[in-house]
């Protein structure tokens, strides 16, 4: 029914009014509503998502109620576009790193397929382009290799500069 | 909103995955090979190395060799960790000697060559090519695209 309210929970306690038409683009939700046949009086509560991000994905849920569902993605036909993101979804990812992880992590714990599609282009886009040492530097990933490894790396790329 | 500490290194394999897979085998393993420890086992592990494209379209969909810069760091940094994955390459022609020597490539069975021309046939299927052997007993799949630069369109064979 549309208009239909239910109340969600966010792991930090705050409660939040959404449509049930838009709360159940989360397959998750959708998943607890039908086949647990939880009542839609009850707060259901999500207890992986903060209230900050939780606010997010609403926000996107809420802009993309009506989008047509995305088509199966296999090996074979998987989409390397990664340019094509919407503008009102650029801007809407105009956030930090964390809160951009963050978004993938509860699109992925909500079955949000839309969502955890765009997001996760988001980031793939961050990576082109950029050597490993700029990648390292992007994400603040630690260089983990042992002396040893490397000293392994090294010796492989010998071993081809004398082919 | 408050900023989240949260990182990239945070996000579970299938995520990364997931991510991995919205960049092509160039892109992939060039900006993501060596990075860290776990970035290379995703590497490994997953499919996403058994099947390489190394070349460039452009826009109006013309096929050329990598740059050297490019061809350079895959023959001699990342070809040599991937090799034993590698069931497919494509690549231009004038690229694949260079590519197929950087390693041996135990599970390569397809090989699609582009912008073939009658010099680079006669010089790689000669009996005298090092790498006559690779065509004769491991290659069961080959495609060959020759150019053709007055009509521009793509003559195709297939072998299986």
């Amino acid at each position: 029914m549309a208009g239909h309210k239910i109340k969600l929970q966010s792991n930090d306690g705050d409660i939040f009014d959404v449509e049930v038409e838009i709360a159940k683009l989360s397959i998750t939700i959708k998943t607890m509503l039908e086949d647990l046949s939880m009542n839609e009086e009850e707060i259901i509560p999500l207890p992986n998502i903060n209230s900050a991000i939780f606010k997010k994905v609403i926000q996107w849920t809420t802009h993309h109620k009506d989008d047509p569902p995305l088509p199966p993605e296999d090996d074979e036909n998987r989409e390397k576009n990664t340019n094509d993101i919407s503008s009102w979804d650029q801007e809407f990812l105009k956030v930090d790193q964390g809160t951009l992880f963050e978004l993938i992590l509860a699109a992925n714990y909500l079955d949000i397929k839309g969502l955890l599609d765009v997001t996760c282009t988001s980031v793939a886009n961050m990576i082109k382009g950029k050597t490993s040492e700029e990648i390292r530097q992007t994400f603040n990933i630690k260089n983990d290799f042992t002396p040893q490894e490397e000293e392994q790396i090294k010796k492989e790329n010998e071993w081809c500069e004398n082919k | 909103m408050e900023h989240s500490y949260i990182q990239i290194t945070d996000l579970p394999d299938e995520l990364l995955i997931m991510i991995f897979k919205k960049l092509d085998n160039i892109q992939l393993l060039y900006s993501l090979m060596d990075v860290n420890i776990r970035f290379n086992k995703i590497l490994h592990v997953s499919n996403l190395t058994n099947r390489l494209t190394l070349l460039k379209w452009s826009i109006d969909n013309l096929i050329s060799p990598l740059s050297d810069t490019v061809l350079d760091r895959f023959c001699k940094k990342i070809i040599p960790k991937i090799h034993h994955n590698v069931e497919w390459l494509g690549t231009e022609s004038s690229s694949v000697e260079r590519i197929l020597l950087a390693a041996k490539y135990p599970n390569l069975n397809g090989l699609a060559l582009f912008n073939m021309t009658e010099d680079i046939a006669q010089h790689l299927f000669n009996e005298e090519n090092r790498l006559i052997d690779i065509f004769k007993n491991q290659i069961t799949k080959l495609i060959i695209n020759i150019s053709d630069p007055k009509n521009k369109y793509w003559i195709e064979e297939v072998r299986i």
